[in-house]
């Protein structure tokens, strides 16, 4: 029996001349959740209904458990999707869209009614069963569509940004609350989304998919703190990019020259000396000194241009000597527009993104 | 200015704007309509002979006579027949123009099946006449191809003649609120059935055939309605087949009792609200306006 869940082989999708996937490669493995992040229009849907059957791919294979799925209609693939705008029968009442798939598999009645009753307790949902659907809720419309699916038991769960129209607090609640029903059924769930917050609440993994293309497969600390791009490094959250030039590689550790900067960090890959590379420092891992720096190398001086404040923290614009601004991340109010100050940030958090 | 006086001086305008309309109804419909009330509960005798006294029997007669109940009974299969062929073949129509066209090609397509009910009414039923009669263009073709040898005389002067007139004329009436109904069930509750193991048929049984009851409902009455009251279709391709409006007229005109060819028009009405009023009640054709 193999580990692997899904596995999608040199995937492409035309539409007329239009390409919106070109060459996916993917491994989903069971028990995972593994987000699919991309803008809009980025083919992460196509991606979906191509797994869900609902589009047969140009060229290029779907595996489900280790079995060609080309060709094979929705109602035969071991898949489940919960749409984007939940598509709940409207005729039928709370319960009569859960137990819809069993129904269609002629299962008992009694039978339909107790797993109608976990999986309704197991979303929260026991009380509502009697409802219309049109009578609920964004958050308990979501939650029966999300019921309605699991019944089935679904080798792949798949969601195509469900949480799209819920507000803010109600989204985070969800997020959390996805992720713990996903780790208690321990279940695989291919989930679609183009907020990069709720990519690194919920998955184990992400793919970055941008205009039809997988830029990125990986965990999400691992993207976010050593992403491959630039166009990865500012999808998953501000940042600090920096044009560099390599001074010297010793040992795994590059200097390089960046204007009047000097920066100092771990080589992921092969430097010349001279080659022109881009770094990237997350905003949260510079931290403000209010004394010079002792050592010249990654440290600056500067002046604050802006504050952003956002409750919690507030983003400081600093612009330094030679009229770069870094983004800096501090949960201390404490500072005003003009204030001089002093940066520095540990080689650690540098990473090279680009040569 | 105060409140009341412009209140009052947007009412007066409104009431002046209505004035034509109310006039018009008043004078072609309401007293029409109560003048026939008023008629239904006296007491009548053939050959226009009205005695001015209060009276149920008229009412009594049409519900309990042999001859009015078979006619009654006999309008309502008909309607009902007519209403489920004309269903069975607005349905696939309006489906495909639905659900198999882009933009509003359907509506353009619609906008051609109309086109032919610009025309006269009464002339398209002796158009009818022409094709299905005796000597008509279907006969002479089957002739001709030497499928029949004598002229085939089921298609005019009976009950099938006239419901293919109808079919002819109310088509459109069926497929306008059953391409709408379609055409509003969103995609993703078609991809949601098949992703839960509905294959095609089960989708349409299970999806598209109860959400677009309310379209359904809607050419029912569309055609129901107006083929209880149908007079003209039966007597001239009808042959001896008689409705309710037929009826009536030969109430009206031939006998000359009119009290109770007032309460059997009364009676249709009547009969004609519930029906409307149940399926209202019951299938859901509310929910195409809300």
């Amino acid at each position: 029996m193999s580990r692997i869940s899904l596995e999608l082989v040199n995937l492409y999708k035309y539409y007329g001349r239009i390409l919106a996937l070109e060459d996916i490669n993917l491994k989903v493995e069971k028990g995972e959740l593994l987000t699919i992040l991309g803008p809009s229009g980025s083919g992460k849907s196509t991606l979906l209904k191509i797994i869900g059957g609902f589009e047969e791919p140009t060229r290029g294979e779907v595996y489900i458990n280790g079995e060609l799925m080309n060709g094979v209609p929705p109602y035969r693939r071991p898949t489940s999707m919960v749409f984007q705008d939940l598509a709940l029968f409207p005729h039928l009442n709370v319960f009569n869209n859960i137990a819809y798939g069993l129904k269609i598999r002629k299962k008992p009645l009694n039978e339909i009614r107790s797993k109608v009753r976990e999986v309704a307790e197991l979303l929260h949902i026991e009380e509502l069963l009697d409802r219309k659907v049109t009578q609920l809720s964004g958050g308990q419309q979501q939650r029966v569509a999300l019921a309605r699916s699991l019944i089935i038991e679904p080798e792949i769960l798949l969601l195509d940004e469900p949480l799209g129209p819920l507000d803010v607090k109600l989204r985070k609640e969800m997020q959390l609350e996805l992720r713990r029903i996903q780790r208690k059924l321990n279940s695989t769930w291919v989930y679609v989304t183009h907020d990069h917050e709720e990519a690194i609440v919920m998955s184990d993994r992400v793919a970055i998919l941008n205009s039809g293309n997988i830029i990125d497969v990986g965990t999400i600390r691992e993207i976010y703190e050593r992403p491959k791009n630039r166009f990865v490094a500012e999808f998953l959250g501000e940042t600090n990019i920096i044009e560099c030039i390599v001074d010297s590689v010793e040992d795994n550790v590059f200097t390089a020259f960046c204007g009047d900067l000097k920066i100092e960090g771990e080589a992921s890959r092969k430097l010349e000396k001279g080659e022109k590379i881009q770094v990237m420092i997350r905003p949260e891992k510079i931290k403000i000194i209010h004394h010079p720096p002792p050592a010249n190398k990654n440290a600056a001086s500067g002046k604050i241009v802006e504050i952003i404040y956002k409750g919690a923290y507030s983003d400081l614009k600093i612009e330094v000597d030679d009229s770069k601004i870094f983004t800096v991340k501090t949960f201390e109010p404490i500072y005003q527009v003009g204030e001089k100050v002093f940066i520095k940030w540990d080689s650690r958090d540098v990473t090279v993104i680009s040569g | 200015m105060n409140l009341k006086k412009i209140v009052g001086r947007k009412l007066s305008i409104t009431l002046l704007y209505s004035l034509p309309a109310v006039a018009y109804l008043i004078l072609f419909f309401y007293i029409p309509l109560i003048t026939i009330i008023i008629y239904s509960f006296w007491h009548g005798e053939p050959l226009y002979r009205i005695t001015r006294i209060f009276t149920l029997e008229n009412y009594v007669r049409f519900f309990t006579e042999e001859l009015s109940q078979n006619v009654f009974i006999l309008t309502n299969l008909i309607s009902i027949a007519t209403f489920l062929v004309i269903l069975i073949v607005a349905y696939p129509i309006a489906y495909f123009l639905a659900r198999m066209t882009y933009g509003d090609v359907g509506l353009k397509i619609i906008l051609l099946i109309l086109i032919p009910l610009e025309m006269n009414y009464l002339i398209r039923i002796f158009a009818w006449r022409n094709i299905l009669g005796e000597n008509g263009l279907l006969n002479n073709l089957l002739m001709t191809f030497g499928l029949v040898e004598q002229p085939i005389t089921i298609f005019f002067h009976s009950l099938y003649a006239i419901i293919i007139v109808v079919l002819h004329n109310a088509l459109p009436y069926a497929i306008i609120p059953l391409y709408i109904t379609i055409r509003s069930i969103p995609e993703s509750l078609y991809q949601a059935a098949m992703d839960l193991g509905s294959n095609k048929l089960s989708v349409f049984f299970r999806v598209t055939l109860p959400l677009s009851m309310p379209g359904i409902a809607i050419s029912f009455l569309f055609i129901y309605v107006p083929m209880m009251g149908e007079f003209a279709i039966p007597a001239l391709v009808g042959g001896k087949t008689y409705m309710l409006g037929n009826f009536i007229v030969r109430q009206y005109l031939t006998i000359g009792n009119w009290p109770y060819a007032s309460a059997s028009t009364m009676s249709l009405v009547l009969v004609t609200l519930i029906v409307m009023f149940i399926v209202f009640k019951f299938l859901g054709v509310r929910r195409l306006y809300e």
